[in-house]
């Protein structure tokens, strides 16, 4: 077939044209490396303020983690000023025994009984000798009676005790027991309560693992010279409480702070960390229109550090934020600073001092800020709140300060804010 | 064979997206598309005022015939040059889509819809800003999409062979949606932002025009269109109020030389109508067209005639830049060939425009394409 030369060339023009419609179909409108000259209305005004006050309220919580949550048992002596002890409860041990081939039977004798405890000695103080006491503190008094325990660390009531110098401390403590002691106990179907206190030559403290942290103590014992009969080994149970059950799982081993006299933290300061550990609940005011009508793009507290003078004043520490997730229905503040949201979300930032330190000390909380301007029923809206604690709270005497809203205006808290108002961005 | 795929691979890689950024024509509202059908575009515009397919003088419709439908796409590939940078973009746009039927022996009515201010780019680039004190590394990310568009009723009437005209109702609607995004590189301390508007227009303009013969082979073509009220809205909320622009246009067309047509027209568009429009440091101003074109009838193929266009055209454009109006100067050639025994038309131009303010130039090529169906 014979096309002619211009008739070829319409060909050629409408491929062109089909071939530049599926082209223009993916377009390239990125208009980037001539910004910001070539874009206006690009240009979005940052702007900076400072609050203060602006916190609504503030308070020192005292008494954290509760009970026989803490990872770990601080065992602290500070000769006058701090005495941390603890206590480990075997209420369940074993009365029966089956030799091979026979049936059950009583537990008649004991032997090669002992209890063995593992030792965390992370950011310890050990002095050049330590003697670890053990007391029975089995009682019938009230579970939260922790006077009616301390008052069981007497020498009448001592178990055994083991002095190590500094060398022989190592992350495992065994200590051997009565066999008759036991055998005892274990015939009147009574409790095994110990009490742990540590004395040493100069200012001692470690930390002794726990049910919380997977290593917890162990007590182990024979009941029969037969050695196809298994060693008994008994793991810390609490019967009581009874009500709550759950509440009896606390008390499987705990710590009890026989003295702490590091002075408060008095009127203008709040305080957080320290044995038995202190929380800082702070509730803000933040201008309604600031979380509405903006976009905050950074958000810091900034917080006066008051130096504290006393034990561990030297050792560093990290304060960390977390925010409150109780809703403002929740009024009991103890309670509100246990229900919060976990650690790292919305608040990443953290603070790390030594108590003796001074000075200003910021913690980033930009995320919460938007947390909140997405609240919108008043009542079901978390508290515009955060609780600032140790992060290894409850197992270390240091204790960090901070002003107050009470305090003078140039070291009480204050909130930098940088926000972006609501523009009428693209409006030539 | 081996040509027409040669062809084919070479147009499409010319739309294959390029490394791109901002623009001088799109300042402001964004870039006046001139309301041109593809046949206008290759005369560099001059055919507007008589082109039934422009929707620019309702008094033009007769000359479609017994109907019209036709619609068209004007991809651009754009350059800009600064600081010593070659910056390229690719944009498609659908400016013009045209229908219409005779209406009685004399009587014309159409509907069209057209890119008044086209606004379409992205931009993306690295930024560092000062927050609460600290210098801080960003990203910048923005778009926006849409266009002020003309949707026009129409009625035209032809008196006798001399002299025809029309009316046209336009409703100026459409909308802007503009995302903005900043991220920083430490999103732990920094938050990001976002922020999402969306900007209507809503306006009315009338327009007339007529096309006579005062003189064998010479046509005058006039039109005027009269802004009404323009607003924007954000959301819900009023915004701005201002005018829709006025625009006044005539050309003059002489077809005495056989076989070709030759046409002058002039163009004159009251942006300064949209001032309110934006905020208090826009730079807008009116703007002057003038454009010259032919058209030259072209061989038959297979029976089936064709033509050949060119023209040029130079105007400035509403919006400028850094103090600077903007100066745009196009040349351009297209073509066009009637097929299916007259029932519909196939038109192709090539436009090259060069756009200058305060020392930058950006160039464009705009491809258009456009099909015409008279059924």
């Amino acid at each position: 077939m014979i096309i002619s030369p211009l008739r070829r060339a319409w060909r050629v023009v409408l491929v062109a044209g089909a071939a530049a419609f599926l082209g223009a179909c993916n377009e390239q409108l990125d208009a980037g490396s001539a910004c910001p000259s070539l874009c206006p209305g690009l240009s979005v005004p940052i702007k900076d303020t400072v609050l203060s006050p602006v916190l609504e309220f503030d308070t020192t919580l005292v008494g954290y983690p509760s009970i026989g949550t803490e990872e770990g048992i601080p065992l602290a002596s500070r000769g006058d000023t701090l005495d941390v002890r603890g206590v480990i409860r075997f209420d369940s041990l074993v009365v029966l025994f089956a030799p091979p081939g026979d049936t059950l039977r009583p537990v008649s004798r004991v032997d090669s009984a002992f209890v063995r405890m593992r030792l965390n000695l992370t950011q310890s103080r050990l002095p050049s000798s330590l003697t670890f006491e053990l007391y029975d503190v089995d009682t019938i008094a009230d579970d939260g009676n922790t006077a009616a325990v301390l008052a069981l660390f007497r020498p009448g009531r001592l178990i055994t005790s083991r002095t190590l110098t500094r060398a022989e401390i190592t992350d495992s403590l065994r200590f051997p027991l009565s066999s008759a002691w036991l055998l005892q106990k274990i015939q009147a179907r009574a409790n095994v309560r110990f009490g742990l206190r540590l004395i040493g030559t100069g200012p001692a403290s470690l930390r002794v693992h726990s049910v919380e942290t997977g290593l917890n103590a162990e007590m182990r014992y024979h009941v029969s010279p037969d050695t196809a009969v298994r060693q008994v080994i008994v793991s810390p149970y609490s019967k009581t409480p009874i009500e709550p059950p759950s509440l009896a799982s606390d008390f499987r081993d705990y710590a009890v702070v026989a003295r702490n006299a590091l002075p408060g933290a008095g009127a203008f300061a709040f305080s957080t960390g320290g044995v038995p550990a202190r929380r800082a609940y702070l509730r803000f005011n933040v201008p309604q229109w600031l979380i509405d009508s903006t976009t905050i793009v950074r958000a810091t507290l900034v917080l006066t550090q008051a130096p504290q003078r006393g034990f561990d004043q030297y050792d560093s520490v990290t304060v960390i934020g977390q925010a409150v997730a109780a809703t403002n229905r929740i009024r009991d503040l103890y309670r509100s600073s246990q229900i919060l949201i976990p650690a790292g979300l919305f608040i990443a930032d953290s603070i790390r001092v030594a108590p003796a330190d001074s000075g200003l000390r910021s913690l980033e909380m930009n995320s919460l800020l938007r947390v909140w301007s997405s609240s919108t029923s008043a009542a079901e809206a978390p508290q515009r709140a955060i609780v600032l604690l140790q992060k290894e709270e409850g197992l270390h005497g240091a204790e960090v300060r901070f002003f107050n809203a009470r305090s003078p205006a140039s070291v009480r808290p204050r909130l930098r804010l940088s926000y972006i108002p609501r523009v009428n961005f693209g409006v030539p | 064979m081996r040509r027409l795929l040669a062809t084919a691979l070479l147009a499409a890689a010319s739309a294959a997206p390029l490394a791109g950024q901002g623009a001088l024509s799109l300042q402001g509202f964004g870039y006046p598309v001139g309301q041109n059908s593809t046949r206008s575009s290759g005369a560099g515009g001059s055919l507007g005022e008589t082109d039934p397919g422009s929707p620019i003088n309702p008094g033009a419709l007769p000359g479609a015939g017994r109907s019209l439908f036709s619609v068209q796409i004007d991809p651009e590939y754009r350059r800009l040059s600064v600081d010593g940078r070659d910056v390229n973009t690719t944009t498609a746009r659908f400016p013009v889509i045209s229908v219409g039927t005779r209406a009685g022996e004399r009587g014309f009515l159409g509907v069209s819809f057209a890119s008044l201010l086209d606004r379409t780019w992205d931009a993306a680039y690295a930024d560092s800003v000062t927050v609460g004190g600290d210098r801080v590394a960003s990203r910048v990310a923005t778009s926006v999409r849409g266009a002020v568009n003309d949707a026009r009723i129409a009625y035209a009437w032809q008196f006798n062979e001399r002299l025809q005209a029309g009316v046209a109702f336009h409703a100026i609607t459409g909308a802007n949606r503009m995302r903005l995004s900043r991220t920083f590189t430490d999103s732990t301390k920094f938050g990001s932002l976002a922020q999402e508007t969306t900007l209507s227009y809503a306006g009315s303009a009338v327009s007339a025009g007529l096309v006579s013969r005062p003189v064998q082979h010479l046509y005058l073509a006039a039109s005027a269109r009269l802004g009404g009220v323009m607003r924007t809205r954000t959301g819900d909320s009023l915004a701005t109020r201002a005018h829709a622009p006025n625009r006044y246009g005539a050309s003059l067309t002489y077809d005495g030389i056989p076989g070709s047509t030759l046409m002058l027209r002039l163009n004159r568009e009251q942006w300064t109508r949209m001032r309110s429009l934006g905020q208090s440091t826009l730079d807008v101003r009116d703007a002057t067209e003038i454009s010259a074109g032919a058209e030259i009838a072209g061989p038959k193929v297979q029976g089936t005639p064709s033509q050949f266009r060119l023209g040029a055209r130079t105007r400035g454009l509403p919006f400028g830049w850094n103090g600077h109006a903007v100066k745009e100067q196009v040349l351009a050639v297209g073509g066009g060939a009637t097929v299916g025994r007259g029932w519909a038309s196939f038109d192709v131009s090539l436009q090259r425009a060069v756009r200058k303010a305060g020392g930058l130039t950006e160039k464009g090529t705009i491809l258009s394409v456009g099909l015409t169906v008279r059924p």
